[in-house]
């Protein structure tokens, strides 16, 4: 599967950095999923739990109480006021 | 010549006292500076690309009809002042209230205790402020600039430039002004470029407050480090200066009773 670099950054600092196969948030038009190869994007997103599908296979899950994703042509940035990750 | 060594012992024993506190707020205030400075830096390019997006969103024609890009005579303006909670930082706190005499006619939302102390208003701690308060004041202050309520808004923070100086600054968040040479964005935009930018100016505005905030606490932990330095030096050669006339005294009233004492048995 194909793979792009994800960034989520926040005021505390970077969260995350790394290459995923897919993140699914929630826009303000509905839920949206980025995959390799995604048109260039800007979205504000509203409170919702982030998936993020990382290169091996695993899962991590956060919540943010929103922000703006903006979809580049070869890495994604989540800018996001609080995003918090959730345990398993 | 007695009274004169008990009244410089009691000195000496005060300026010591001052040299423990001075010591003692220098350390507590060099613990903190790593913990503000990495802060300060992590916070920075959260910033950063907040502003460069609102930079690129700014140059479509569609973004100029936003209630945030209109420009008014800016006649009643709006300046987040930020201070620090404690005083003893050297000329920190004064700095920025020297910076803020320039503006007259102006409507004063502080940050910190000191500012608080100055200007009234609700009360914000600058060394705990959060997002969630940011994001609150900041929302507060858009739609009331969307409402035409005021015409322009600043922050008054302090620029850390180094350990040694930090500067009062003033950085003019709203309205946006369209910056020329920034390339303009070719996504797409989800609903529309409007709604982005809309969406996107609050937390613009409490992402750059934040930043703000980090950075004026970093500049006044610095300050007051620096100021107690320069305190602690002073308090060393003032206790130096007075055990020097001390033990002169003590030598000089020493020399006296011998004094004494050989003439009245020469008698």
């Amino acid at each position: 599967m194909n793979t792009y670099e994800l960034l989520i950054s926040s005021p505390d600092g970077q969260i995350f950095k790394g290459e995923v196969c897919a993140l699914s948030v929630r826009g303000v038009e509905g839920e949206l999923a980025v995959m390799a190869g995604h048109i260039p994007l800007v979205t504000p997103i509203v409170a919702c739990t982030c998936k993020i599908e990382q290169a091996d296979g695993t899962i991590l899950q956060g919540t943010t109480e929103g922000g703006l994703l903006t979809v580049g042509k070869e890495t994604v940035t989540l800018l996001s006021g609080s995003f918090a990750w959730i345990e398993e | 010549m007695g009274a004169d060594t008990k009244k410089l012992r009691t000195r000496i024993k005060s300026v010591q006292s001052t040299l423990h506190t001075t010591k003692a707020m220098g350390l507590v205030a060099s613990s903190k500076i790593k913990k503000a400075t990495e802060s300060m830096h992590k916070g920075r390019e959260y910033a950063k690309a907040l502003s460069l997006m609102v930079e690129q969103l700014s140059q479509s024609a569609e973004c100029a009809k936003s209630p945030y890009m209109q420009k008014r005579e800016a006649e009643r303006v709006k300046l987040i002042v930020i201070a620090g909670d404690r005083g003893l930082a050297g000329g920190y706190n004064a700095n920025i209230f020297r910076f803020v005499r320039q503006f007259s006619d102006v409507i004063y939302i502080p940050i910190g205790k000191r500012a608080h102390d100055r200007f009234g208003g609700t009360f914000y701690s600058a060394e705990h402020f959060s997002y969630k308060e940011a994001i609150e004041l900041s929302k507060t202050l858009c739609n009331e600039f969307a409402e035409g309520a005021y015409d322009a808004l600043g922050i008054v923070s302090t620029k850390y430039v180094s350990m040694m100086a930090q500067e009062p600054t003033l950085t003019w968040v709203l309205p946006l002004e369209k910056k020329e040479g920034t390339a303009s964005c070719s996504a797409v935009f989800e609903p529309d470029e409007l709604t982005v930018l809309n969406a996107a100016i609050p937390e613009y505005v409490a992402g750059i407050l934040t930043h703000c905030v980090k950075e004026s606490f970093a500049s006044e932990v610095a300050a007051r480090r620096m100021a107690m330095d320069s305190a602690g030096k002073n308090a060393q050669m003032m206790i130096d200066d007075l055990s020097l006339a001390y033990n002169r005294a003590r030598q000089g009233a020493i020399t006296q009773e011998i004094t004494e004492i050989i003439a009245g048995s020469g008698e």
